[in-house]
């Protein structure tokens, strides 16, 4: 596989300044989010906590570059961000796989021509391997699992080697058995790709279990109200007492307001 | 059981038309027997041309008529598609096309036929003008329906992975619209074949619509039924042939 896009060891990769979003709704401007800022190192985890309804989605659809905003910046290594792209990888909460693609073509799908027809088919594999769907090339969407679509999902986007990766409540919509197993690939898969992630959850104990920094959101209009480092080494112990009192923490900050 | 289903109907029509004609119940000058029949189709297909009337014309009249159908149809497709696809995704192309299209086709085809007749004279222009006109509103239609369901989540997972305008059209808008652009396309082609007969029955020399129009002043009605029926063949053929072309497509063999 050819090296991975350059970055600065350590160096901030994504750079939210002061964003604010608001929405037209029956002639009315409500405010949906309000003076964001935070910053994401090379390599980080980043979990954005908040409940239903805060403007989660809104947020990550803006750093995608999917939605306009109104105030402020996000720069992606300096450049700030106007439209979507390779370097700003998506898995989103609903399923969006191409329904008429087979898991092999829609994680090749990204791929661009210069590879060659056998190089591609070389990442798509190796990509399938690491996400544990060695064997599904040949399936469709529709004849695999939830939990399988949401590799397929992953592994279409790190096959094109983003230099952030943006997740949605990605395991929302799983049972918890499949939602423990896709935590422990995604931990796995972020350790070997020293992967910067940027994850949006509304499960303290997801954030507390992923992340290395939690960020928490209020709501209505959506703002930052509290950040929460997790110096927890992983796999982490959800019922150890370090992790529980880091969960605790957060579960204060959320309740109160 | 699955395999006889589809027959069962025709096979019904088939048995009850030959116990009118073979039973006396309805004269032959009116309702030849499914034999007459036969024997008038084999000489319209078959025998060598001029040794009777009617005799071997089928390979001209096909092709004349296939030639219109496909001159037509083909026109519909080039503009109603693309059309059709712009109007399902640009709220101003919408609102820009959709009075006029839909007032359009609020005028039956055959009000057309005079004013195609002033412009075009008898013939192939006014045939495929006529044919193109009809099928151009089922494939504006169903390219327009296909483009505005397309779910939007599948065009952003699209422009994430790196895709530009052109490029999302062609691998992700057009795909995922494909199983209301197929159906559009057969409803397009199927009324293609009703208007074709009409544009052949104005007095064109050739075609299958002209052969039948032919043969109603001449009394022949086992011409007019073997006309009909192929015209049945000749379009479900061309229905099947132009589905079996779509299949190169992964969206139609796989959303089929
Ligand atoms: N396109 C839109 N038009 C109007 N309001 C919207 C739109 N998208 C989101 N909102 C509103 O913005 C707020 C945040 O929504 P969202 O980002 O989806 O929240 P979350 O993902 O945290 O559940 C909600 O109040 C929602 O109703
Ligand atoms: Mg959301």
């Amino acid at each position: 596989m050819s090296t991975r896009a350059p970055r600065k060891a350590n160096g901030a990769c994504l750079q939210v300044r002061g964003l604010g979003k608001s929405f037209g709704v029956n002639g009315r401007r409500m405010s949906a989010l309000e003076d964001i800022s935070f910053e994401v190192r090379s390599g980080e985890v980043l979990g954005i906590l908040g409940p239903s309804g805060c403007g989660k989605t809104t947020l990550l659809n803006i750093i995608a570059g999917f939605l306009p905003h109104d105030q402020g910046q996000v720069l992606m290594h300096g450049q700030t961000v106007t439209r979507p792209g390779p370097e700003r990888g998506v898995v989103f909460q609903e399923d969006a796989l191409f329904p008429w693609l087979t898991v092999a073509e829609n994680v090749g799908f990204g791929l661009r021509n210069g590879d060659g027809r056998a190089g591609r088919r070389i990442k798509v594999e190796r990509m399938l391997d690491l996400v544990g769907l060695e064997g599904f090339g040949s399936y469709l969407p529709s004849a695999i699992s939830g939990g399988m679509k949401q590799r397929v999902a992953l592994a279409r986007v790190l096959v094109l080697q983003p230099a952030a990766l943006l997740m949605d409540e990605p395991f929302a919509a799983l049972d918890a058995q499949t939602r423990g197993d896709m935590h422990s690939l995604l931990i796995s898969l972020q350790r070997q790709l020293q992967q910067t992630v940027v994850f949006v959850t509304h499960d303290p104990e997801e954030a507390v279990k992923l992340a290395d920094r939690v960020l928490v959101m209020a709501t209505a209009p959506g703002r930052l109200r509290q950040e929460h480092r997790v110096d927890l080494e992983r796999p982490r112990q959800v019922d150890s007492a370090a992790f529980l009192e880091i969960k605790r923490a957060i579960l204060d900050g959320l309740g109160g307001s | 059981m699955a395999m006889l289903l589809p027959w069962l109907l025709p096979a019904c029509a088939l048995g009850i038309w030959a116990l009118l004609s073979l039973g006396g119940l309805a004269p032959s000058y009116l309702l030849p027997s499914p034999v007459e029949v036969l024997h008038t189709a084999r000489d319209y297909i078959f025998a060598p041309p001029g040794s009777a009337p009617y005799a071997g014309r089928f390979v001209n009249d096909l092709l004349a008529s296939l030639g219109r159908v496909g001159g037509g149809f083909a026109l519909a497709v080039a503009l109603g598609l693309p059309l059709g696809l712009l109007s399902g995704r640009l709220r101003f192309m919408r609102l820009f096309l959709d009075t006029f299209v839909n007032g359009v086709r609020a005028v039956p085809g055959i009000a057309w036929l005079p004013l195609a007749l002033v412009w075009f004279g008898i013939g192939f222009k006014t045939t495929v003008f006529l044919v193109s006109l009809a099928a151009f509103f089922p494939i504006y239609l169903g390219a327009a329906a296909g483009a505005m369901q397309v779910n939007p989540l599948y065009l952003r997972a699209g422009a994430m992975m790196g895709l530009g305008r052109g490029r999302l059209i062609f691998t992700v808008l057009v795909p995922a619209a494909m199983p209301h652009v197929v159906t559009g396309l057969r409803l397009g082609l199927g009324i293609s074949f009703a208007y074709l007969v009409l544009g052949e029955l104005t007095g064109v020399p050739d075609g299958l619509g002209a052969a039948i129009m032919d043969a109603r002043m001449l009394g022949r009605v086992d011409i007019i039924i073997m006309g009909i029926l192929l015209i049945a063949v000749i379009g479900r053929l061309c229905d099947l042939a132009m589905v079996g072309g779509l299949k190169m497509f992964k969206s139609v063999r796989r959303l089929g």
